[in-house]
């Protein structure tokens, strides 16, 4: 589904990423850890497309990633549904308006909106917190409604650089059950973290990065560093 | 159609949000086509006084005082006849003496020295207008052609027109020169403004960064993007527009009442008010084109970032 092709980054001179070879199936679960500046948000932005690779290539399914251009490059992003440790909500929109955000940018429906978004919300457990402000929620309430609006346009991979790095035990482990149960319903997650903890509790495949090079690639893997 | 709605409500939500941003953009753009108005009065001022002066020019040809009525007669009838020709009004020998007379009656020894002749030493005259400016010297041209009047040609005394000759290329100048200097301040102002209010909109669009990235992951296309802080810039133009259409009402208002002294009868608000359609028009269109295109050029910026 997702393949990396002898790709090296650089960026003025120094690698970031030193000819990665790599390949994510369909419904795979994946967790890329490292400790900081091993490459790790390197590789997702490669997967973004909002870098492009200093040789080698990036494609998804039979598409060069950073190739695409235009409508083409949205088409891409609309299959991706994407969460950052700092939430990167909109302060001045509700959790409701934040995930039907999503929805009218991917050019969906009023209806699909209307229908869409409170069922997503209670996936995540957020249904009674729709009206209330990023300013107003806890940071693992912010977190839901972020993989709440990555997953409201139904992505065929959801890519999460560090999501759990902000968050207390406690919201942790429910973000990390979050991205399990999405899992099981067939969407391919890869995440980034630097947390032992939440490698160790999922008990899938563990890609682990070093100097802009893959160390280990273990299928159920642990954290080993 | 659904786009261009969610567009139209997100670009009026930007709008109310940014309301420091919206606001400095509108008076930037008011000050801005305060200068366009008033260019635009200006010239029409100038243009109406320039009109005066035309309709004052005209040539005189003086005939001999001693000429014939035949010869007077044929001389009209061969005037009628030039195409550039507006009017030929005919001033007898008689009404020339009355009117010397009428304008030299504070000036006693100019009288007794015209009592002394005995005589009338005034000529007849014809007062020739044109239909142009431009034509006058043609006019003086074919008169002066010895074919044009044949015979008849010893009976002109004098054409006046060499006198007249430069204040009418002077007028043409300056007409000239009215427009060229007023074309080359719109567009010297119409610049500054779009510097002015780009860098204004690159600040705000700072605060939309964020907002812009997300866009951009979910595969927004660009217009969806670009659309609001078009739509707001729009709304700029038209806001400063209506703020700068109505301002003026009262001020030519005030103008008027104020230069009654130099222009007497004409009437900048009247004038405002008659082309007041024509004005909103380039002031609505000048001002959507400067707004639209500052948030086009600064938002780019980011779209390819």
């Amino acid at each position: 589904m997702l393949y990396f092709e002898n790709v090296t980054k650089e960026y003025a001179g120094v690698k970031v990423l030193d000819n990665i070879n790599l390949s994510i199936e369909k419904g795979e679960l994946v967790s890329i850890v490292g400790h900081s500046g091993a490459g790790k948000t390197s590789l997702i932005k490669l997967l973004l497309a909002e870098e492009k690779p200093t040789k080698g290539s990036v494609s998804f399914h039979s598409a060069t990633i950073h190739s695409l251009r235009g409508k083409y490059l949205n088409n891409y992003r609309r299959k991706i549904g994407v969460v950052f440790q700092d939430y990167r909500l909109l302060p001045g929109r509700t959790a409701y308006e934040n995930i039907a955000f999503a929805m009218e940018a991917a050019g969906k429906t009023d209806k699909d909106i209307r229908n869409d978004v409170p069922h997503v919300l209670d996936l995540v457990d957020l249904k009674d917190k729709m009206s209330h402000f990023p300013h107003q929620l806890s940071g693992g309430e912010k977190q839901r409604v972020a993989i709440a609006r990555a997953i409201v346009n139904r992505p065929e991979i959801i890519i999460a650089d560090e999501p759990t790095g902000n968050l207390d035990p406690v919201n942790t482990y429910d973000i990390v059950q979050i991205f399990k149960k999405i899992n099981d319903l067939g969407t391919t997650v890869i995440l980034t973290t630097h947390n032992k903890g939440v490698i160790d509790s999922m008990g899938k495949r563990v890609i682990t990065m070093e100097k802009g090079k893959i160390s280990r690639d273990d299928k159920n893997g642990k954290y080993i560093i | 159609m659904q786009a261009i709605k969610r567009v139209i409500i997100q670009g009026g939500y930007s709008f109310y949000r940014n309301m420091t941003v919206s606001v400095s953009s509108i008076f930037i753009l008011i000050i801005t086509l305060s200068i366009v108005t008033s260019i635009i009065l200006t010239k029409s001022i100038f243009l109406h006084s320039l009109e005066e002066i035309k309709s004052k020019v005209d040539i005189s040809l003086y005939l001999k005082s001693d000429a014939s009525e035949e010869a007077v007669l044929a001389i009209k009838e061969k005037l009628s006849t030039l195409s550039a020709l507006q009017s030929v009004n005919y001033i007898s020998k008689e009404d020339t003496l009355i009117k010397f007379k009428n304008d030299y009656k504070d000036d006693a020894e100019t009288l007794e020295a015209l009592n002394e002749i005995g005589t009338n030493p005034f000529g007849p005259s014809f007062v020739i207008t044109a239909r142009d400016t431009n034509d006058y010297s043609d006019i003086v041209e074919t008169i002066n052609t010895p074919d044009f009047l044949g015979t008849y040609n010893d009976n002109i005394d004098k054409i006046n027109y060499t006198d007249i000759k430069s204040s009418i290329d002077k007028i043409n100048s300056m007409i000239k020169w009215s427009g060229d200097i007023g074309y080359v301040l719109t567009i010297i102002f119409m610049l500054i403004s779009l510097m002015i209010v780009y860098n204004t909109t690159r600040l705000a669009i700072l605060n939309f960064k964020d907002e812009i990235h997300i866009m951009k992951l979910v595969g927004a296309s660009d217009l969806f993007i670009k659309g609001p802080f078009l739509i707001e810039a729009c709304i700029y133009g038209v806001l400063a527009s209506l703020f700068t259409i109505l301002a003026f009402i009262p001020i030519t208002e005030y103008i008027t009442t104020k230069t009654f002294v130099f222009l007497g009868e004409y009437s900048l608000y009247d004038y405002y008010m008659s082309n007041i359609l024509h004005i909103s028009l380039i002031l609505i269109g000048s001002s959507i084109i400067v707004a639209t295109l500052s948030s086009f050029l600064a938002v780019r910026k980011h779209l390819r970032g």
